[in-house]
């Protein structure tokens, strides 16, 4: 009998356990005005008619470090990979789950120049990460919207 | 023969009031003179430089230099605001824009004075040759000759002064796009290595 019951005890801690192993976060937006919500990807992806395209992602902020830490990482990172700034493509934003941090950057692809955004928060041991890009003109005529969303970033549980 | 001599100077000195380079131009507010100097990053650095030299006449102007790196150009000073419009409408990116404006009226100022002291002293000599002997007319016209150099000098300087109110200048640096995406620099931080638009735009599909 109670070999029975420490076999039922272990099964449900096996259980709690593998349960709790397949919550995690990840991070989401409000799409932003005019943008539609890609439902069956990986990452919370949003696209707009003209194909810009905005995706919201989490790493581990490991190791632990401030938003001041990584947002210079970024920006000295893509600086010396080649891309330019946007001209006022450099600030911060507040959230419901923090300040963070934006930068839009420059870049050609293909025959057009695109507008990449990078933008991050550090919420404790998670890093939301968000990007988009888009064509410079289709781009600009999404930013204000976009980067409106940045202010809903939120972490949400999922299995 | 002096009188001859006295004659043809006089009429030389009469031909320059009477010319014109001694007169007032035309009515030009001739008080600043505008400069831009701006940097573009443009798709096709040809086109770019086409549509501005076109857009430079469409306003009355004119194009010093064109090539595929960049364009100078000169407008009348009211088409100005429109030019940062029609960088935009060439461009994807203005990567700087530096106006600037001298006011010109001292330099003027100096130049005109310049010319009047030299045109009364060219006045004085004259009325000094009717008495003069050969020696002294000799040395009169040498004088002349030197004011006149002088008051050429300073025309020119005039018109140099009131065409730059007239027209402003504009110096445009044309860069091309770079057709390649920028290259990936590992980061000792493995999810920085995960930002990058090549990346972005792979995973997408």
């Amino acid at each position: 009998m109670m070999r029975v019951k420490h076999g039922v005890l272990a099964m449900i801690l096996l259980g709690m356990i593998l349960f709790t192993g397949c919550v995690t976060q990840r991070g989401v937006v409000s799409p932003p005005e005019g943008f539609a919500h890609y439902a069956d990807r990986d990452l919370f992806t949003v696209v707009s008619p003209e194909t810009v395209t905005m995706r919201v992602r989490t790493e581990e902020n490991d190791p632990p470090q401030s938003l001041d830490f990584w947002r210079e990482t970024v920006k000295r990172h893509l600086l010396s990979s080649g891309y330019l700034l946007l001209e006022n493509g450099e600030g911060d934003f507040a959230s419901e789950t923090g300040t963070g941090a934006r930068y839009e950057w420059i870049s050609p692809a293909g025959d057009e120049d695109w507008v990449y955004l990078t933008a991050i928060l550090v919420a404790g041991r998670k890093i939301v990460i968000v990007e988009a890009a888009g064509p410079y003109r289709w781009y600009m005529e999404h930013r204000a919207a976009m980067l409106d969303s940045l202010s809903t970033i939120r972490l949400v549980s999922q299995r | 023969m002096r009188p001859i001599i006295n004659a043809a100077l006089f009429a030389v000195f009469a031909f320059i009031s009477a010319s014109g380079l001694g007169a007032q131009p035309a009515a030009v507010p001739a008080s600043l003179a505008y400069t831009v100097v701006a940097g573009v990053v443009v798709p096709d650095t040809e086109a770019a430089a086409l549509a501005l030299t076109r857009w430079a006449e469409e306003q009355g102007g004119y194009f010093v230099f064109r090539s595929l790196e960049a364009v100078s150009l000169r407008v009348p000073p009211p088409a100005l605001p429109e030019l940062r419009e029609q960088l935009e409408g060439v461009s994807s990116q203005i990567a700087s824009y530096n106006p600037a404006a001298k006011d010109i009226r001292r330099d003027l100022r100096n130049v005109e004075v310049g010319i009047t002291s030299r045109e009364e002293a060219l006045e004085a000599i004259l009325s000094f040759l009717e008495s003069a002997d050969i020696r002294g007319t000799l040395a009169f016209e040498r004088e002349m000759t030197e004011i006149l150099l002088e008051i050429e000098r300073l025309e020119g300087r005039r018109r140099e002064l009131l065409h730059r109110a007239a027209f402003a200048r504009i110096d445009i640096a044309l860069t091309g796009s770079v057709q390649q995406l920028p290259v990936h620099i590992p980061s000792s931080f493995s999810w920085i290595n995960t930002l990058g638009l090549a990346r972005f735009l792979r995973e997408g599909r």
